[in-house]
Protein backbone atom coordinates (compact mmCIF):
# COMPACT_ATOMS: atom_id res chain seq x y z
CA UNK A 1 0.00 0.00 0.00
CA UNK A 2 1.55 3.13 -1.15
CA UNK A 3 0.49 5.89 0.70
CA UNK A 4 1.82 9.00 -1.37
CA UNK A 5 0.21 7.56 -4.21
CA UNK A 6 -3.03 7.28 -2.24
CA UNK A 7 -2.44 10.96 -0.82
CA UNK A 8 -2.28 12.07 -4.42
CA UNK A 9 -6.19 11.25 -5.12
CA UNK A 10 -7.31 13.38 -2.21
CA UNK A 11 -6.65 17.46 -3.31
CA UNK A 12 -8.14 18.53 -0.22
CA UNK A 13 -4.92 16.70 1.63
CA UNK A 14 -2.39 19.99 -0.05
CA UNK A 15 -4.72 22.52 1.79
CA UNK A 16 -3.24 24.60 3.95
CA UNK A 17 -5.18 25.68 7.20
CA UNK A 18 -4.56 27.52 9.91
CA UNK A 19 -1.07 28.65 8.17
CA UNK A 20 0.04 24.68 8.25
CA UNK A 21 -0.52 22.02 5.85
CA UNK A 22 -3.75 20.08 6.65
CA UNK A 23 -3.31 16.69 9.02
CA UNK A 24 -6.41 15.19 8.75
CA UNK A 25 -7.73 13.19 11.69
CA UNK A 26 -11.07 13.55 11.89
CA UNK A 27 -11.68 10.61 9.97
CA UNK A 28 -14.18 8.15 12.70
CA UNK A 29 -16.57 11.45 12.11
CA UNK A 30 -16.08 11.57 8.38
CA UNK A 31 -13.66 10.81 5.70
CA UNK A 32 -12.02 12.63 3.17
CA UNK A 33 -13.21 11.78 -0.62
CA UNK A 34 -11.00 10.45 -3.83
CA UNK A 35 -11.15 12.26 -6.68
CA UNK A 36 -12.47 8.89 -8.38
CA UNK A 37 -15.47 9.62 -5.97
CA UNK A 38 -16.39 12.94 -6.41
CA UNK A 39 -15.43 12.28 -10.77
CA UNK A 40 -17.95 9.16 -10.59
CA UNK A 41 -20.77 11.58 -8.88
CA UNK A 42 -20.05 14.42 -11.22
CA UNK A 43 -20.18 12.21 -14.32
CA UNK A 44 -23.62 10.42 -13.10
CA UNK A 45 -25.13 13.88 -12.85
CA UNK A 46 -24.00 14.99 -16.00
CA UNK A 47 -24.27 12.47 -18.21
CA UNK A 48 -26.66 9.65 -16.66
CA UNK A 49 -28.93 10.72 -14.18
CA UNK A 50 -32.79 10.08 -13.97
CA UNK A 51 -34.91 8.77 -11.53
CA UNK A 52 -34.26 5.03 -10.63
CA UNK A 53 -37.12 1.63 -11.15
CA UNK A 54 -39.88 1.60 -13.77
CA UNK A 55 -38.79 4.37 -16.07
CA UNK A 56 -39.01 2.30 -19.70
CA UNK A 57 -36.59 5.54 -21.32
CA UNK A 58 -33.05 4.37 -21.75
CA UNK A 59 -31.32 7.23 -19.23
CA UNK A 60 -33.78 5.94 -16.34
CA UNK A 61 -32.68 2.48 -17.35
CA UNK A 62 -29.39 3.63 -17.56
CA UNK A 63 -29.54 4.93 -13.46
CA UNK A 64 -31.52 2.42 -12.50
CA UNK A 65 -28.78 -0.45 -13.65
CA UNK A 66 -26.05 1.58 -11.86
CA UNK A 67 -27.93 2.28 -8.82
CA UNK A 68 -28.48 -2.02 -8.64
CA UNK A 69 -25.05 -2.33 -9.45
CA UNK A 70 -24.31 0.01 -6.51
CA UNK A 71 -26.27 -2.81 -4.55
CA UNK A 72 -23.91 -5.40 -5.48
CA UNK A 73 -20.76 -4.11 -5.24
CA UNK A 74 -21.74 -3.34 -1.70
CA UNK A 75 -23.35 -6.73 -0.98
CA UNK A 76 -20.15 -8.28 -2.41
CA UNK A 77 -17.87 -5.74 0.20
CA UNK A 78 -19.48 -7.67 2.93
CA UNK A 79 -20.05 -11.27 1.51
CA UNK A 80 -24.04 -10.19 1.54
CA UNK A 81 -26.31 -10.97 -1.09
CA UNK A 82 -27.75 -8.34 -3.59
CA UNK A 83 -31.21 -8.92 -2.23
CA UNK A 84 -30.35 -8.12 1.88
CA UNK A 85 -29.00 -4.54 1.17
CA UNK A 86 -31.27 -1.74 1.50
CA UNK A 87 -30.07 1.82 1.46
CA UNK A 88 -30.53 4.16 3.80
CA UNK A 89 -29.50 7.74 4.67
CA UNK A 90 -26.37 6.86 7.02
CA UNK A 91 -26.07 4.05 10.26
CA UNK A 92 -28.37 6.23 12.35
CA UNK A 93 -31.11 5.54 10.20
CA UNK A 94 -30.76 1.97 9.63
CA UNK A 95 -30.70 1.40 13.41
CA UNK A 96 -34.01 3.06 13.59
CA UNK A 97 -35.48 1.39 10.36
CA UNK A 98 -34.50 -1.81 12.54
CA UNK A 99 -36.23 -0.69 15.93
CA UNK A 100 -39.55 0.72 13.98
CA UNK A 101 -39.76 -2.32 11.57
CA UNK A 102 -38.20 -5.33 12.74
CA UNK A 103 -38.42 -4.47 16.76
CA UNK A 104 -41.82 -3.03 16.20
CA UNK A 105 -43.23 -5.64 14.42
CA UNK A 106 -41.85 -8.70 16.45
CA UNK A 107 -41.24 -7.43 20.19
CA UNK A 108 -43.70 -7.70 22.48
CA UNK A 109 -44.11 -6.47 26.32
CA UNK A 110 -40.97 -7.50 28.37
CA UNK A 111 -38.94 -8.54 25.84
CA UNK A 112 -35.68 -7.59 26.16
CA UNK A 113 -32.75 -5.55 23.90
CA UNK A 114 -29.06 -6.54 24.93
CA UNK A 115 -26.68 -3.56 24.41
CA UNK A 116 -23.59 -2.21 25.80
CA UNK A 117 -22.48 0.78 27.41
CA UNK A 118 -19.97 1.60 24.48
CA UNK A 119 -21.95 2.63 22.14
CA UNK A 120 -22.31 5.61 19.93
CA UNK A 121 -26.20 7.48 21.41
CA UNK A 122 -27.95 6.02 17.71
CA UNK A 123 -27.36 2.56 19.06
CA UNK A 124 -28.81 3.60 22.60
CA UNK A 125 -31.46 6.25 21.87
CA UNK A 126 -33.81 4.21 19.19
CA UNK A 127 -34.06 1.07 21.81
CA UNK A 128 -34.97 3.34 24.93
CA UNK A 129 -37.36 5.37 22.85
CA UNK A 130 -39.20 1.92 21.59
CA UNK A 131 -39.00 0.58 25.15
CA UNK A 132 -41.29 3.30 25.72
CA UNK A 133 -43.92 2.41 23.56
CA UNK A 134 -43.74 -1.18 23.57
CA UNK A 135 -42.61 -1.22 27.28
CA UNK A 136 -39.69 -3.37 26.73
CA UNK A 137 -36.28 -3.43 29.20
CA UNK A 138 -33.17 -2.51 27.62
CA UNK A 139 -29.99 -3.42 29.63
CA UNK A 140 -26.70 -2.61 29.16
CA UNK A 141 -23.16 -4.68 28.80
CA UNK A 142 -20.48 -3.12 31.13
CA UNK A 143 -17.08 -1.96 29.62
CA UNK A 144 -13.77 -2.77 31.81
CA UNK A 145 -11.72 0.52 32.42
CA UNK A 146 -9.07 -0.65 29.31
CA UNK A 147 -12.30 0.06 27.08
CA UNK A 148 -12.79 -3.80 26.25
CA UNK A 149 -16.17 -5.35 26.81
CA UNK A 150 -17.16 -7.03 29.31
CA UNK A 151 -18.15 -10.87 27.99
CA UNK A 152 -19.03 -12.46 31.22
CA UNK A 153 -21.53 -9.31 32.12
CA UNK A 154 -23.44 -9.58 28.18
CA UNK A 155 -23.35 -13.41 29.05
CA UNK A 156 -24.62 -13.18 32.53
CA UNK A 157 -27.37 -10.61 30.83
CA UNK A 158 -28.59 -12.65 27.92
CA UNK A 159 -31.94 -14.36 29.24
CA UNK A 160 -34.56 -16.57 27.36
CA UNK A 161 -36.33 -12.63 27.18
CA UNK A 162 -33.58 -11.35 25.30
CA UNK A 163 -35.04 -10.64 21.54
CA UNK A 164 -31.90 -8.59 20.03
CA UNK A 165 -28.11 -8.23 20.81
CA UNK A 166 -27.21 -4.70 19.36
CA UNK A 167 -23.54 -4.04 19.70
CA UNK A 168 -20.82 -2.38 17.57
CA UNK A 169 -18.37 -3.74 16.20
CA UNK A 170 -15.74 -1.00 17.09
CA UNK A 171 -15.99 1.99 19.52
CA UNK A 172 -16.34 4.83 18.17
CA UNK A 173 -14.10 6.66 20.90
CA UNK A 174 -11.93 3.77 22.59
CA UNK A 175 -11.53 2.20 18.72
CA UNK A 176 -11.91 -1.68 20.59
CA UNK A 177 -12.69 -4.40 18.39
CA UNK A 178 -15.71 -6.69 19.10
CA UNK A 179 -15.71 -10.48 19.11
CA UNK A 180 -18.67 -9.92 16.44
CA UNK A 181 -18.65 -13.91 16.12
CA UNK A 182 -18.94 -14.82 20.20
CA UNK A 183 -21.43 -12.60 20.74
CA UNK A 184 -23.37 -13.66 18.05
CA UNK A 185 -23.11 -17.41 19.38
CA UNK A 186 -24.01 -16.81 22.45
CA UNK A 187 -27.44 -14.43 21.19
CA UNK A 188 -28.23 -17.35 18.59
CA UNK A 189 -27.93 -19.85 21.68
CA UNK A 190 -30.67 -17.88 23.52
CA UNK A 191 -32.77 -17.30 20.24
CA UNK A 192 -32.21 -13.16 20.05
CA UNK A 193 -31.02 -12.03 17.03
CA UNK A 194 -28.02 -9.90 15.82
CA UNK A 195 -27.60 -6.34 15.18
CA UNK A 196 -23.75 -4.85 14.60
CA UNK A 197 -23.33 -0.74 14.47
CA UNK A 198 -20.44 -1.25 11.74
CA UNK A 199 -19.86 2.56 11.33
CA UNK A 200 -16.68 2.61 12.32
CA UNK A 201 -15.30 -1.09 11.41
CA UNK A 202 -16.91 -1.61 7.78
CA UNK A 203 -14.68 1.46 6.26
CA UNK A 204 -11.65 -0.27 8.27
CA UNK A 205 -11.16 -4.08 7.94
CA UNK A 206 -12.95 -6.38 6.13
CA UNK A 207 -16.21 -7.57 7.46
CA UNK A 208 -17.81 -10.44 6.02
CA UNK A 209 -21.93 -10.72 7.38
CA UNK A 210 -21.57 -14.77 6.92
CA UNK A 211 -18.38 -15.12 9.17
CA UNK A 212 -19.84 -13.03 11.90
CA UNK A 213 -23.22 -14.50 11.58
CA UNK A 214 -24.63 -10.85 12.10
CA UNK A 215 -28.99 -10.82 11.44
CA UNK A 216 -28.59 -6.86 10.96
CA UNK A 217 -25.35 -4.87 9.93
CA UNK A 218 -25.62 -0.93 9.72
CA UNK A 219 -23.18 1.28 8.19
CA UNK A 220 -22.51 4.63 6.78
CA UNK A 221 -20.65 5.70 3.47
CA UNK A 222 -19.62 9.09 4.31
CA UNK A 223 -16.62 7.36 6.82
CA UNK A 224 -15.59 5.17 3.79
CA UNK A 225 -14.42 7.63 1.10
CA UNK A 226 -18.29 8.05 0.24
CA UNK A 227 -20.71 11.31 -0.45
CA UNK A 228 -22.89 12.48 2.76
CA UNK A 229 -26.70 11.25 2.73
CA UNK A 230 -25.97 7.24 2.11
CA UNK A 231 -25.77 4.33 4.31
CA UNK A 232 -26.19 0.54 4.30
CA UNK A 233 -28.76 -1.75 6.09
CA UNK A 234 -28.00 -5.17 5.89
CA UNK A 235 -30.91 -8.08 6.45
CA UNK A 236 -30.61 -11.27 6.37
CA UNK A 237 -32.59 -12.95 3.72
CA UNK A 238 -35.02 -14.61 5.42
CA UNK A 239 -35.55 -11.87 8.13
CA UNK A 240 -35.88 -9.21 5.15
CA UNK A 241 -38.62 -11.49 3.76
CA UNK A 242 -41.19 -11.28 6.67
CA UNK A 243 -40.15 -7.55 7.26
CA UNK A 244 -43.31 -5.49 6.37
CA UNK A 245 -42.35 -1.71 5.53
CA UNK A 246 -43.38 0.74 8.81
CA UNK A 247 -41.83 3.76 6.04
CA UNK A 248 -44.37 3.08 2.84
CA UNK A 249 -44.75 5.00 -0.64
CA UNK A 250 -43.60 4.95 -4.01
CA UNK A 251 -41.44 1.96 -4.49
CA UNK A 252 -42.12 -0.12 -1.95
CA UNK A 253 -44.94 -1.66 -3.19
CA UNK A 254 -46.20 -4.14 -5.70
CA UNK A 255 -49.74 -3.25 -6.26
CA UNK A 256 -52.18 -1.13 -4.50
CA UNK A 257 -55.53 -1.80 -5.67
CA UNK A 258 -58.78 0.20 -5.09
CA UNK A 259 -61.32 -2.74 -3.37
CA UNK A 260 -65.15 -0.88 -4.44
CA UNK A 261 -66.72 -3.33 -2.07
CA UNK A 262 -64.71 -2.32 0.75
CA UNK A 263 -63.95 1.47 0.18
CA UNK A 264 -60.09 0.91 0.52
CA UNK A 265 -56.77 0.07 -1.08
CA UNK A 266 -55.31 -3.58 -0.36
CA UNK A 267 -51.54 -3.31 -0.90
CA UNK A 268 -49.33 -5.56 -1.90
CA UNK A 269 -45.73 -5.12 -0.48
CA UNK A 270 -43.04 -5.20 -2.58
CA UNK A 271 -40.55 -8.43 -2.17
CA UNK A 272 -36.74 -7.22 -2.20
CA UNK A 273 -34.71 -4.81 -0.11
CA UNK A 274 -36.76 -2.01 -2.02
CA UNK A 275 -39.80 -2.32 0.20
CA UNK A 276 -37.57 -0.41 2.69
CA UNK A 277 -36.37 2.34 0.06
CA UNK A 278 -39.57 4.61 0.17
CA UNK A 279 -39.83 7.15 -2.67
CA UNK A 280 -37.13 8.36 -5.06
CA UNK A 281 -33.47 7.03 -3.12
CA UNK A 282 -30.27 8.49 -3.18
CA UNK A 283 -29.05 7.59 -6.26
CA UNK A 284 -26.07 9.95 -6.51
CA UNK A 285 -25.07 8.67 -2.87
CA UNK A 286 -25.39 4.82 -3.75
CA UNK A 287 -23.06 5.08 -7.35
CA UNK A 288 -20.36 7.82 -4.85
CA UNK A 289 -20.30 4.92 -2.42
CA UNK A 290 -20.04 1.89 -5.10
CA UNK A 291 -16.76 4.02 -6.42
CA UNK A 292 -15.53 4.53 -2.98
CA UNK A 293 -15.86 0.60 -2.43
CA UNK A 294 -14.42 0.10 -5.74
CA UNK A 295 -11.42 2.44 -4.48
CA UNK A 296 -10.92 0.24 -0.94
CA UNK A 297 -11.29 -2.60 -2.97
CA UNK A 298 -8.59 -1.80 -5.12
CA UNK A 299 -6.48 -1.20 -2.00
CA UNK A 300 -7.89 -3.93 0.11
CA UNK A 301 -9.31 -3.95 3.27
CA UNK A 302 -7.00 -6.44 4.58
CA UNK A 303 -4.04 -3.63 3.57
CA UNK A 304 -6.29 -0.71 5.40
CA UNK A 305 -6.42 -2.41 8.38
CA UNK A 306 -2.86 -3.36 8.48
CA UNK A 307 -2.26 0.43 7.54
CA UNK A 308 -4.04 1.34 10.28
CA UNK A 309 -2.62 -0.93 13.15
CA UNK A 310 0.85 0.48 11.90
CA UNK A 311 0.03 3.72 12.97
CA UNK A 312 -1.98 2.63 16.12
CA UNK A 313 1.56 0.77 17.25
CA UNK A 314 3.57 3.98 16.15
CA UNK A 315 0.93 6.12 18.04
CA UNK A 316 0.91 4.29 21.24
CA UNK A 317 4.73 4.19 21.60
CA UNK A 318 4.77 7.71 20.80
CA UNK A 319 2.42 8.56 23.64
CA UNK A 320 4.88 6.59 26.23
CA UNK A 321 6.90 9.74 25.58
CA UNK A 322 4.11 12.06 26.69
CA UNK A 323 3.76 12.41 30.47
CA UNK A 324 0.49 13.96 31.57
CA UNK A 325 -1.24 12.44 28.35
CA UNK A 326 -3.85 9.57 29.23
CA UNK A 327 -5.01 7.56 26.34
CA UNK A 328 -8.19 5.49 26.54
CA UNK A 329 -9.14 2.36 25.25
CA UNK A 330 -7.14 -1.06 24.57
CA UNK A 331 -3.03 -0.76 23.89
CA UNK A 332 -2.76 -4.11 22.02
CA UNK A 333 -3.33 -2.67 18.24
CA UNK A 334 -4.63 -6.18 17.27
CA UNK A 335 -7.71 -5.29 19.36
CA UNK A 336 -8.11 -1.71 18.19
CA UNK A 337 -8.75 0.02 15.07
CA UNK A 338 -7.22 3.78 14.17
CA UNK A 339 -9.04 5.55 16.88
CA UNK A 340 -7.09 7.34 19.39
CA UNK A 341 -8.72 9.32 22.31
CA UNK A 342 -6.89 11.14 24.99
CA UNK A 343 -6.73 13.64 27.46
CA UNK A 344 -3.97 16.25 28.27
CA UNK A 345 -3.82 16.95 31.99
CA UNK A 346 -6.73 18.95 33.29
CA UNK A 347 -7.24 20.94 29.74
CA UNK A 348 -10.96 20.51 28.76
CA UNK A 349 -11.31 18.53 25.28
CA UNK A 350 -12.16 21.60 23.38
CA UNK A 351 -9.00 23.27 24.33
CA UNK A 352 -6.99 20.55 23.15
CA UNK A 353 -8.80 20.35 19.62
CA UNK A 354 -8.80 23.92 19.43
CA UNK A 355 -4.73 24.44 20.13
CA UNK A 356 -4.43 21.38 16.99
CA UNK A 357 -6.39 23.37 15.00
CA UNK A 358 -4.29 26.32 15.06
CA UNK A 359 -1.30 23.98 14.12
CA UNK A 360 -3.89 22.47 10.80
CA UNK A 361 -4.61 19.21 12.75
CA UNK A 362 -7.92 18.52 12.61
CA UNK A 363 -9.42 15.66 15.99
CA UNK A 364 -12.83 15.52 16.78
CA UNK A 365 -13.34 16.70 20.91
CA UNK A 366 -16.32 16.16 23.74
CA UNK A 367 -18.17 13.26 23.93
CA UNK A 368 -18.20 12.03 20.75
CA UNK A 369 -22.26 11.04 20.87
CA UNK A 370 -20.85 8.17 23.51
CA UNK A 371 -21.32 9.91 26.91
CA UNK A 372 -21.88 6.93 28.83
CA UNK A 373 -18.96 5.58 27.51
CA UNK A 374 -16.92 9.17 28.68
CA UNK A 375 -18.76 8.43 32.16
CA UNK A 376 -17.03 5.16 32.62
CA UNK A 377 -13.70 5.72 31.62
CA UNK A 378 -13.62 8.85 33.77
CA UNK A 379 -13.14 11.41 31.50
CA UNK A 380 -16.01 14.18 32.05
CA UNK A 381 -15.15 16.94 29.94
CA UNK A 382 -15.01 14.74 27.12
CA UNK A 383 -11.34 13.34 25.45
CA UNK A 384 -9.85 14.79 22.46
CA UNK A 385 -9.86 12.39 19.38
CA UNK A 386 -7.86 11.29 16.56
CA UNK A 387 -8.64 8.62 14.13
CA UNK A 388 -6.72 7.59 11.15
CA UNK A 389 -7.47 6.01 7.52
CA UNK A 390 -5.70 5.06 4.44
CA UNK A 391 -3.90 8.72 3.79
CA UNK A 392 -2.35 9.37 7.14
CA UNK A 393 1.12 9.04 8.08
CA UNK A 394 3.49 8.36 10.42
CA UNK A 395 4.73 11.76 10.59
CA UNK A 396 1.59 13.21 10.95
CA UNK A 397 1.53 11.28 14.41
CA UNK A 398 4.59 13.04 15.26
CA UNK A 399 3.84 16.42 14.72
CA UNK A 400 0.75 15.95 16.41
CA UNK A 401 2.88 14.74 19.56
CA UNK A 402 5.26 17.31 19.34
CA UNK A 403 2.53 19.93 19.79
CA UNK A 404 1.21 17.74 22.74
CA UNK A 405 4.50 18.13 24.68
CA UNK A 406 3.98 22.04 24.10
CA UNK A 407 0.46 21.95 25.44
CA UNK A 408 1.45 19.38 28.03
CA UNK A 409 3.93 22.15 29.36
CA UNK A 410 0.59 24.07 30.15
CA UNK A 411 -1.87 21.28 31.25
CA UNK B 1 -23.30 44.80 17.79
CA UNK B 2 -22.98 40.51 18.67
CA UNK B 3 -23.84 39.77 14.81
CA UNK B 4 -20.64 42.00 14.12
CA UNK B 5 -17.97 40.16 15.86
CA UNK B 6 -19.43 36.44 16.31
CA UNK B 7 -20.16 34.38 13.51
CA UNK B 8 -21.30 31.62 15.22
CA UNK B 9 -21.74 29.99 19.08
CA UNK B 10 -21.34 26.17 19.83
CA UNK B 11 -22.48 24.63 22.83
CA UNK B 12 -19.46 22.14 23.73
CA UNK B 13 -20.37 19.01 25.45
CA UNK B 14 -18.89 18.21 28.71
CA UNK B 15 -20.15 17.76 32.32
CA UNK B 16 -19.21 21.50 32.67
CA UNK B 17 -21.14 23.76 30.13
CA UNK B 18 -18.69 25.39 27.67
CA UNK B 19 -19.20 27.43 24.74
CA UNK B 20 -17.44 27.68 21.52
CA UNK B 21 -17.56 31.80 19.93
CA UNK B 22 -16.15 31.63 16.30
CA UNK B 23 -15.40 35.20 15.67
CA UNK B 24 -15.63 36.71 12.34
CA UNK B 25 -12.06 36.95 10.43
CA UNK B 26 -12.88 40.49 9.38
CA UNK B 27 -13.30 42.29 13.00
CA UNK B 28 -11.53 39.14 14.90
CA UNK B 29 -8.70 41.53 16.22
CA UNK B 30 -10.82 44.36 16.93
CA UNK B 31 -12.82 41.76 19.25
CA UNK B 32 -10.27 40.46 20.77
CA UNK B 33 -8.92 43.69 21.58
CA UNK B 34 -12.14 44.56 23.47
CA UNK B 35 -12.23 40.42 25.25
CA UNK B 36 -9.08 41.62 26.76
CA UNK B 37 -10.11 45.44 27.87
CA UNK B 38 -12.85 44.03 29.63
CA UNK B 39 -10.46 41.15 30.99
CA UNK B 40 -9.15 41.88 34.68
CA UNK B 41 -6.28 39.55 33.87
CA UNK B 42 -4.97 37.64 31.04
CA UNK B 43 -1.87 35.76 30.24
CA UNK B 44 -0.31 34.04 27.07
CA UNK B 45 -0.25 30.48 27.60
CA UNK B 46 3.03 28.86 26.19
CA UNK B 47 2.11 30.67 23.60
CA UNK B 48 -0.75 28.58 22.12
CA UNK B 49 -3.53 30.24 23.27
CA UNK B 50 -4.43 33.82 25.56
CA UNK B 51 -6.69 33.28 28.80
CA UNK B 52 -8.66 36.26 30.17
CA UNK B 53 -11.13 36.38 32.68
CA UNK B 54 -13.93 38.85 32.38
CA UNK B 55 -16.41 38.24 35.57
CA UNK B 56 -14.53 34.65 36.44
CA UNK B 57 -15.59 33.30 33.43
CA UNK B 58 -12.76 31.96 31.48
CA UNK B 59 -12.34 33.51 27.67
CA UNK B 60 -9.77 30.76 25.88
CA UNK B 61 -8.90 32.99 22.78
CA UNK B 62 -6.92 31.35 19.81
CA UNK B 63 -5.35 32.48 16.88
CA UNK B 64 -8.09 30.95 14.61
CA UNK B 65 -10.39 33.66 16.00
CA UNK B 66 -12.14 30.52 17.97
CA UNK B 67 -12.62 31.43 21.89
CA UNK B 68 -13.29 28.63 24.35
CA UNK B 69 -15.52 30.38 27.09
CA UNK B 70 -15.75 28.42 30.54
CA UNK B 71 -17.79 29.02 33.83
CA UNK B 72 -21.37 29.95 32.48
CA UNK B 73 -24.02 27.46 31.94
CA UNK B 74 -26.57 29.55 30.72
CA UNK B 75 -26.77 30.77 27.35
CA UNK B 76 -28.41 33.59 27.67
CA UNK B 77 -26.38 34.83 30.59
CA UNK B 78 -23.44 34.73 27.95
CA UNK B 79 -25.00 36.43 25.23
CA UNK B 80 -25.90 39.35 27.66
CA UNK B 81 -22.21 39.20 28.80
CA UNK B 82 -21.04 39.33 25.30
CA UNK B 83 -23.33 42.58 24.24
CA UNK B 84 -21.49 43.67 27.06
CA UNK B 85 -18.32 43.25 25.73
CA UNK B 86 -18.77 44.27 22.04
CA UNK B 87 -20.84 47.45 22.68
Amino acid sequence: MNVNLIRKDFPILEKTINGHKLIYFDNAASSQKPIQVIEAIRKFYLEEYSNVHRGVHTLSQRASELYEEARSIVAKFISAEENEIIFVKNTSEAINLIAYSWALQNLNRNDEILTTLMEHHSNITPWITLSKIKDLRVKFTKVKSNGELDYEDLESKITNKTKLVTVTQMSNVVGTINDIKRIAKIAHEHDALVLVDGAQSVPHMPVDVKKLDCDFLAFSGHKMLGPTGIGVLYIRGEILEKLNPTMSGGGTIKNVKWKEAEKTCIIDWAIGPEKLEAGTPNIGGAIGLMAAIEYLNKIGMENVRKHECELVEHTIKRFNELEKTKLYGPLNPKIRGGIISFSVGELDSHQVALILDQFGIAVRSGYHCAQPLHQILGAKQGTARASYYIYNTREEIDKMIEILKKVEEIA
Amino acid sequence: MIKEYVKQITRGCGEKANFILTLKWETKNEAIKKILEKSSKSQNLGGLFIRALIENIEFNIYTTGKVLIKGIEDEDKLNNLLKEIFT
